[in-house]
């Protein structure tokens, strides 16, 4: 390579440049933590596929802020938000941070399933933090046996709570073919609808695994069996809106049916043209649908904009949490004791329906049975047809099946 | 199965194929030509597919915005060869990894504008439905309107490289570009001129498979890598060899989806690798590596 | 002065030990000096070291063999899986499954090695990417390794437990690896190594077996790579899909960037930045990506011998043409120390 002096200076100085900031940047990390304030670290993902999250979790935050307040007894909560991009890896170093490093009380987090267990493993070596989850619903989050951890929401099997016997009793199917990504998520998921299902007395025609990101589906559309009275959609937002379009295209017959994840706004608020093969759709899940009756609903959703998923259940964490830290008026007790038997305590009633916990502090929860509709202005809402209260955690985390689980 | 089925699935091999092609015909031009892979190519067809999906919207027309998206696509890639590969083009490790820097910043800066949502470029409206075709029963139009045009470039560049003067200056180039350059041949204007049209394929690529299926963040790498795989197979810098690796590419995932939907994805990837193990040059390439 | 000087250019070889002995110092150090050890040694410190590694085996192959693997990470990744499998799968000791997992990384590097050994250049780049892809796809639909929920928990061996015990423990690894390197590089294998890189053609009429030296040093990299596994998989306490994933890959290309893809040590430069990169970027911007790819694009355009190299271009600055031949030999030491002297510029370009 042939510089002149000149053009060699800059790189250096440009990287130079780069590091004293990026020695700035360290050194300004991380104030002691004071004994009169209560650190809070927030952990959302803030890049990759659900980046969104960061923002619903920043709402749910600020809302139970308003409502509670940010003192308790002459403490003060602060707040740190950490981001993810949703991977175990970033999720790991994420914890570790806030922990570690910003040196919080409290983890609030995490928010998505694959990073679930490892916060869970990580809060198993730091029994002195408690955890509670943001809005990751793995089964044995709460199965590990760390009495740190608290899980204010249902898991993705309980979010199928009630889905089977309403499949097959009320809209009279009995054979439902399965479509969903092959992880873990769609496992526990589909596993929820179709032991409930089966055990109805339903049937399986088979099942269709694909990987995440499969594009072109009509060749799993062209593969189900004659004799399927529906299919089951296990995919996650922007995969089940490319579903859905290709199913409009290719004029499926068939009713469909949705995991939790298939019918959340960033599939239904997906700019393509899915009308047609989403409407009529059902899912069930944590999220109840419009003619749900409940005042605390109708509050939350006129007093915070654009409520899904991840806000409801970082508002139903927070909400908890801040309950029990004013319920031990900002004495969180020798190794944070008095708030874990506070949080043990939980029994409130919020948007989202009645929460208790049961003896894994795993809540037990009401979960929603809700179908897709068109608004008068075209866009897609969901509709309340059913919903189950006292859903209970199984002990039964699924792996990949073809038949009846 | 079913032969409908055999023929249905048989098609939807095709109909990806098609997208593959177009993606990765941009691809093996300028490798052709320059002995370079640029590892921002999954960017430029992402890409296009939302400037596509913007102009679209905005206007209502598909051919406008297909237009659009590959011109401004094209122009960027000219842009990006002129400022940061035109001094390596001879270093292709650098150029790889200086356009993989480009694909990182893209990735970053699609996802901050466009979010996480699904986007699909609106058809026009006389595309829509199905025709009923011998053996294999009905099928979408606009599959098939895609299929056409990308056997219509397919056919156009072919022609363009095999046919033309400045295929010839092309072809020169690609075998010695310094003996090109000392008759008199500007070759920097003809490497210019590659990125711009390669650039720009993949743009209308991301516009046709944006219109068939949907756009997500992401898909920039996937079709990345795909294209990548649909080059070695069918061996690098010839097109008709893309047109077999993608054909084969295409119909691998799709039979692979239907027999062992679990795997598909690890069948198209082993494709290349015994490709490659067997026939380094891929299965239409020159022996010169 | 002079004598300073006259032992400088009589001592080259202790001269060329001198800046790695100095980062090993600052290295055992570092727990002690910072302010918030318990973040600063997993985090930063740990993370710094099997990146490196990884990177090493990934920069080794490019510098003596002239090829840019992107399978490394995979190599590093099924070592790693080979450890969690057998302590959490079937519940052997530590001082089992490090073995296994060596051996399971290794041996699928000779794999690779076999594979891909008939290719050259950008063919081999993308040939084991490819590779890489289909063990991610691989391992994250296998029931056995436990698909997208991976292998956990991998507990570190009681005498790990302390954190700094582990941080020296990879430590240790970190310089076993690096002293391996650099004594591969100058045995005789290593010096055929770098006549391959610069002339197959020469080096074949000569009677060497190029295939087979590419398909040792290929496995010898995947050894050092397997050995970067045994650290990920217990900083991380688990092995899942994630470790192989394409942007797992890329972080440790990144690294070798940053370090410098020709140097050996350089890596651990490059880990460093990488890493304070990762856990800080996203408090002042967020682009973070953005950041790590506009530095990523500049250090490839102005300093393609990554950070390592800048003190040379620095000196190249700061140099008065008219210096003495004195300077002029403390330049080519320094040189030496830096560990880049004898690789030649990748292109020849300009």
């Amino acid at each position: 390579m042939s510089m002149s002096k000149k053009s060699r200076l800059l790189p250096v100085m440009a990287i130079g440049a780069t590091f004293s900031l990026l020695l700035a940047g360290c050194a300004g990390g991380g104030d002691e933590a004071s004994s009169d304030e209560i650190k809070i670290g927030v952990l959302a993902p803030d890049t990759g596929n659900l980046s969104f999250a960061m923002g619903e979790a920043k709402k749910a935050v600020d809302q139970v802020s308003k409502e509670l307040g940010l003192e308790f007894g002459g403490k003060t909560i602060t707040i740190v938000y950490q981001g993810t991009d949703g991977t175990t890896s970033s999720a790991q170093s994420a914890v570790r941070k806030l922990v570690e490093n910003d040196e919080v009380d409290i983890v609030l987090g995490p928010g998505s399933g694959d990073e679930g267990l490892t916060v869970v493993e990580y809060a198993l070596t730091q029994p002195d933090v408690t955890f509670v989850n943001g809005a990751a619903s793995p089964v044995d989050q709460t199965l590990k046996g760390a009495d740190n951890f608290f899980r204010f929401m249902g898991d993705s099997v309980m979010w199928m709570g009630g889905l089977g016997k309403y499949a097959y009793e009320t809209k009279g199917y009995k054979n439902i073919y399965l479509l969903a990504e092959d992880y873990s998520f769609p496992y526990d998921n589909a596993g929820g609808f179709f032991s409930e299902f089966c055990a109805a007395g339903g049937n399986m025609t088979g099942a269709s695994w694909v990987p995440v990101g499969t594009t072109d589906y009509a060749t799993v559309l062209s593969s189900i069996p004659a004799g399927t009275d529906a299919v089951y959609v296990g995919l996650g937002g922007s995969d089940a809106a490319n579903f859905l379009s290709q199913a409009v295209q290719a004029k499926t017959p068939y009713p469909l049916i949705g995991g939790s994840i298939a019918i959340d706004p960033s599939a239904l608020g997906a700019s393509a043209d899915i009308a047609d093969a989403a409407v009529g759709m059902f899912s069930g899940g944590p999220v109840p649908g419009a003619g749900y009756t409940n005042t605390l609903w109708d509050k939350f959703n006129s007093e915070v904009e654009g409520v899904n998923i991840f806000t409801l259940l970082y508002y139903n964490a927070a909400y908890a949490l801040f309950s029990g830290i004013k319920a031990v008026d900002g004495d969180l007790g020798d190794g944070q004791a008095d708030l874990r038997d506070a949080l043990k305590a939980t029994d409130f009633t919020g948007p989202g329906g009645h929460i208790v916990l049961d003896s894994n502090n795993q809540a037990i929860v009401d979960n929603f049975i809700t179908e897709v509709v068109q608004n008068a202005d075209g866009s897609l809402g969901t509709v309340q047809v059913a919903e189950a209260h006292n859903v209970k955690q199984g002990t039964i985390s699924y792996q990949r099946f073809d038949s009846c689980p | 199965m079913t032969s409908e089925q055999l023929f249905q699935i048989f098609l939807n091999g095709i109909t990806l194929a098609s997208v593959y092609f177009l993606v990765a015909s941009g691809l093996t031009l300028i490798f052709g030509l320059m002995r370079v892979i640029t590892m921002a190519h999954g960017t430029s067809y992402l890409l296009g597919g939302y400037f596509g999906f913007s102009v679209a919207s905005a206007t209502g027309n598909w051919y406008l915005a297909a237009l659009v998206a590959a011109a401004i696509v094209g122009i960027l890639g000219l842009i990006i060869h002129q400022v940061l590969i035109h001094k390596f083009q001879n270093d292709d490790l650098r150029v790889a990894l200086i356009t993989l820097g480009v694909a990182f910043i893209g990735t970053d800066l699609m996802a901050a504008t466009y979010g996480g949502d699904a986007y699909q470029v609106p058809a026009p409206s006389n595309w829509l439905g199905t025709v009923v075709l011998p053996f294999a029963g009905s099928y979408s139009l606009q599959r098939l309107i895609i299929i056409l045009i990308s056997i219509i470039i397919g056919v156009a560049l072919w022609l363009l490289i095999s046919k033309t003067r400045y295929g010839a200056i092309v072809r020169a180039g690609v075998d010695d570009s310094q003996m090109t350059a000392a008759t008199g041949v500007n070759t920097r204007v003809i490497f210019a001129s590659i990125f711009l049209l390669g650039s720009a394929l993949a743009g209308f690529a991301g516009v046709a498979n944006g219109t068939l299926f949907t756009l997500l963040p992401g898909q920039d790498g996937t079709f990345l890598l795909y294209s990548l795989v649909v080059v070695i197979v069918g061996g690098m810098g010839s097109i008709p060899g893309a047109a077999l690796g993608a054909l084969l590419v295409g119909l691998v995932s799709q039979f692979g989806l239907y027999f062992a939907p679990t795997y598909a994805t690890v069948f198209t990837f082993a494709l290349m690798v015994i490709v490659l193990a067997v026939r380094p040059q891929g299965i239409m390439g020159k022996v010169r590596l | 002065m002079k004598s300073v000087i006259t032992w400088f250019r009589n001592n080259r070889v202790l001269v060329s030990w001198l800046i790695p002995v100095i980062v090993l110092v600052v290295a055992i150090a570092f727990p002690y000096f910072i302010m918030k050890p318990k973040f600063w040694v997993p985090n930063i410190g740990i993370k710094t070291i099997w990146l490196g590694i990884s990177a090493m085996s990934l920069t080794f192959l490019n510098r003596y063999l002239g090829l840019l693997s992107l399978a490394q990470v995979a190599v590093s990744a099924m070592s790693a899986y080979g450890i969690a499998s057998a302590m959490v799968t079937f519940g052997l000791d530590w001082y089992i499954a490090i073995p296994i997992g060596l051996a399971v990384g290794t041996l699928l590097a000779a794999i690779i090695a076999i594979i891909s050994i008939r290719t050259v250049a950008i063919y081999f780049l993308m040939i084991t990417l490819a590779i890489s892809q289909v063990i991610y796809s691989w391992v994250s639909q296998e029931v056995f390794v436990n698909g997208r929920r991976g292998l956990a928990p991998v507990r570190r061996p009681e005498f790990l437990l302390e954190m700094n015990n582990f941080y020296f423990f990879a430590l240790a690894i970190a310089v076993f690896a690096y002293l391996a390197c650099r004594y591969v590089a100058s045995t005789p294998f290593g010096l055929s190594l770098e006549g391959i890189k610069d002339s197959p053609d020469r080096m074949r009429a000569l009677g060497y077996s190029v295939s087979k030296y590419r398909f040792w040093a290929i496995t010898f990299a995947g050894f050092i790579a397997s050995l970067a596994g045994i650290i990920m998989v217990f900083d991380r306490a688990q092995a899942d899909p994630d470790i192989v994933s394409l942007n797992s890959t890329l972080d440790v290309l990144i690294v070798a960037v940053l370090g410098g893809v020709t140097s050996i040590g350089g890596v651990f430069l490059g880990g460093l930045v990488f890493t304070l990169l990762d856990n800080f970027a996203s408090d002042f911007t967020d682009r973070s990506m953005t950041l790590t790819g506009v530095i990523f694009v500049l250090i490839l355009l102005f300093a393609p011998k990554g950070l390592t190299g800048v003190w040379e271009q620095l000196k190249g600055v700061f140099k008065k043409p008219s210096s003495s031949g004195a300077a002029k030999d403390l330049k080519t030491i320094a040189k030496e120390a830096v560990d880049t002297s004898s690789a030649k510029t990748k292109g020849k370009n300009q």
